[in-house]
């Protein structure tokens, strides 16, 4: 016999759910489905994320859609991926870019898009306080995407697919820049890449095979450049001058001055952010303006191309005063063998990071 | 089964109950409801109205005229005769003198009963909201322009314009952007008399902004822009001084709706 105390139960609940509700002009909002993104154990034990914005499929997938759709700039032609590419494990093979809505040549190499979860300062000089924030950055700027946010917030509110995809994510299918900002920087928190040939060494996993000589440029790596490039995010968070130029012109709103043009510090002038160097073999041109073509001109650098400036890195200054880094040039092709054991064929073939149009 | 009956009961009166108080918008006699207060911040230039492309002389004598002005005001507190504070949420203000808009008004609403005897408010953004763009309340929600995206903040006031250079006869252009939390300034005001807030009762505070101490102390011909720089970190700040003493009480007053 069914039980009529669980009717009227339900009917009364029910009385009072509804009891003040505007007039039922919309379904109520769907269900997101949270779920963590998986971590290679020798990265960490979770992403991290700020609370305002967690992981939801709905809101990762949507994300997934704005970072691959051109619809985000003024001409409709500039995607995110436009200059972050997949297959360079999200940059862009060039040193300043010109694939932005004018053409013109951006002012600093595009970086490549990977473990953004964990890193607290982004652009080169940290300018950036998170991802929800960065986004801003790129849509807006003249020369990338060129795009007025309200214009595209209400572009894509009469866009036949995205209200109900924002529906999807965040309950509601009134899309504001926050949304956009949102739904980008869940997606970005998930480019996760820890499954390169090092990865498995270090996890003593099947496939993790290093070489003799990879071992050693992995023991010269350590002694030379881990103090910055620390493992296994391969950067330490910090800001460095690494002794690429001598002077730091204060034209384009002191542009060249890096992180000293945030903290408004005159010891931070000439400093960028350590870059991760996983996938470093993929992501070449190097350096905040892509002056390098190639890992041995970097690693040269280090070895004999320094110079000094106020801020330079104590690590770049030997005991008996000269600068850089003393390898000789069988170590630096030892380090360079181990550097593209660092690549992630994984992360770059990952389909839930492929165009989905 | 009498508990069963018992419960049957109660399931439905207790949600009808509900229903029946949750809706209920009278008001409660004897028990003053929320009323609005209006701020009104006049920008004055040595006690007359600021105009755009109007000839003034800064406080060192350089000829200055206002191409466009705007400033954030945020967080506004008001404090009561008896000391209690009511902060008004999500209160993010743009003002603004432009060639294209103009903003100096501002209606808080929903302001609890009460006895006001002084404004607390602050010029920018507070540190959370300042840290990350997405979570733009109030007007940062829509009004583009005062948002920095390459160093996430806001500009907490836009001033821009042209000075006359002595030397070449020549007006140049003059561009201030302060921001970064180092220059957030709180501003506290008592009301010359106290407003009195209530659902009958319109309440104005009229705030004069005294912009002719903008640039006191800063030789805007040798620093003609000044954004987040490093070089011009210590001449921001003394904008961000001025900016936080520029603001008085003109007048304020409650008065009752028929």
């Amino acid at each position: 016999m069914p039980c009529p105390l669980r009717y009227i139960a339900i009917l009364g609940l029910s009385l009072l759910l509804t009891a003040c509700d505007e007039p039922a002009s919309e379904a109520p909002a769907p269900q997101t489905r949270r779920f963590s993104p998986a971590v290679p154990a020798n990265l960490a034990s979770a992403v991290p994320y700020p609370e305002r914005n967690p992981f939801t499929v709905e809101g990762v997938e949507l994300g997934r859609m704005l970072f691959y759709d051109p619809i985000l700039s003024v001409n409709n032609q500039v995607s995110c991926a436009s200059c972050h590419q997949q297959g360079k494990a999200f940059s862009d093979g060039t040193a300043l870019s010109v694939a932005g809505v004018t053409g013109n040549p951006l002012k600093r190499h595009a970086p490549a898009l990977l473990n953004l979860a964990w890193m607290d300062g982004l652009f080169w000089d940290g300018g950036a306080k998170d991802i929800e924030s960065l986004v801003f950055g790129p849509i807006t700027h003249p020369d990338e995407m060129g795009q007025d946010l309200k214009a595209l917030a209400s572009e894509l509110q009469q866009h036949p697919k995205y209200p109900g995809l924002f529906r999807l994510a965040f309950g509601s299918d009134s899309i504001t820049s926050a949304r956009i900002a949102r739904a980008l920087a869940q997606f970005q928190r998930t480019l996760i890449s820890a499954n390169s040939r090092y990865d498995k060494y270090v996890r003593q996993e099947a496939g993790g095979q290093l070489s003799g000589p990879e071992l050693q440029g992995l023991a010269l790596f350590k002694q030379h450049c881990a103090s910055c490039h620390t493992s296994d995010f391969f950067t330490d968070q910090a800001y460095h001058n690494n002794g690429l130029d001598a002077a730091f012109s204060a034209e384009f709103e002191e542009l060249a001055f890096g992180r000293g043009r945030i903290t408004r510090q005159q010891q931070d002038i000439g400093k960028y952010k350590t870059p991760t160097l996983r996938n470093i073999a993929l992501t070449a041109p190097y350096m905040h303006d892509g002056r390098f073509a190639t890992l041995d001109e970097v690693v040269e650098h280090y070895r004999t191309g320094v110079v000094s400036s106020p801020s330079l890195a104590p690590e770049l200054k030997q005991p008996n005063g000269q600068l850089g880094i003393p390898i000789t040039k069988e170590e630096k092709e030892k380090i360079i063998l181990f550097l593209n054991t660092l690549t992630d064929e994984d992360f770059v073939h990952n389909q839930a990071f492929t165009n989905p149009f | 089964m009498k508990s069963l009956h018992k419960i049957i009961l109660y399931a439905i009166l207790l949600p009808l109950a509900l229903f029946t108080t949750s809706c209920n918008d009278d008001g409660t006699p004897g028990v003053q409801e929320p009323g609005s207060i209006t701020l009104d911040v006049h920008n004055q230039y040595n006690s007359q109205a600021l105009q755009l492309d109007n000839e003034y002389n800064t406080s060192s004598g350089t000829k200055f005229k206002f191409t466009q002005l705007r400033y954030i005001i945020s967080n506004v507190e008001l404090t009561a005769a008896d000391g209690s504070k009511y902060k008004v949420p999500e209160s993010y203000y743009v003002l603004e003198k432009t060639s294209a808009a103009e903003r100096s008004k501002v209606e808080l609403t929903n302001i609890p009963a009460g006895k006001y005897t002084s404004v607390t408010f602050s010029v920018g953004v507070d540190q959370a909201v300042n840290h990350s763009l997405d979570l733009a309340a109030g007007d940062l929600k829509t009004t583009s322009g005062m948002a920095w995206s390459w160093n996430t903040g806001y500009k907490f006031i836009v001033a821009e314009g042209q000075a006359l250079d002595p030397q070449t006869d020549a007006w140049e252009s003059i561009t201030y952007h302060i921001g970064t939390d180092a220059n957030y300034r709180t501003v506290t005001l008592a009301l010359p008399t106290a407003i009195e807030v209530e659902k009958r009762t319109t309440s104005e505070v009229m705030l004069v902004a005294e912009l002719s101490k903008l640039f006191n102390q800063v030789n805007i011909l040798q620093y003609k822009t000044v954004m987040s720089g490093s070089a011009t970190a210590e001449v921001a700040t003394q904008v961000a001084d001025n900016y936080a003493s520029m603001f008085t009480v003109h007048h304020a007053h409650s008065m009752k709706m028929e």
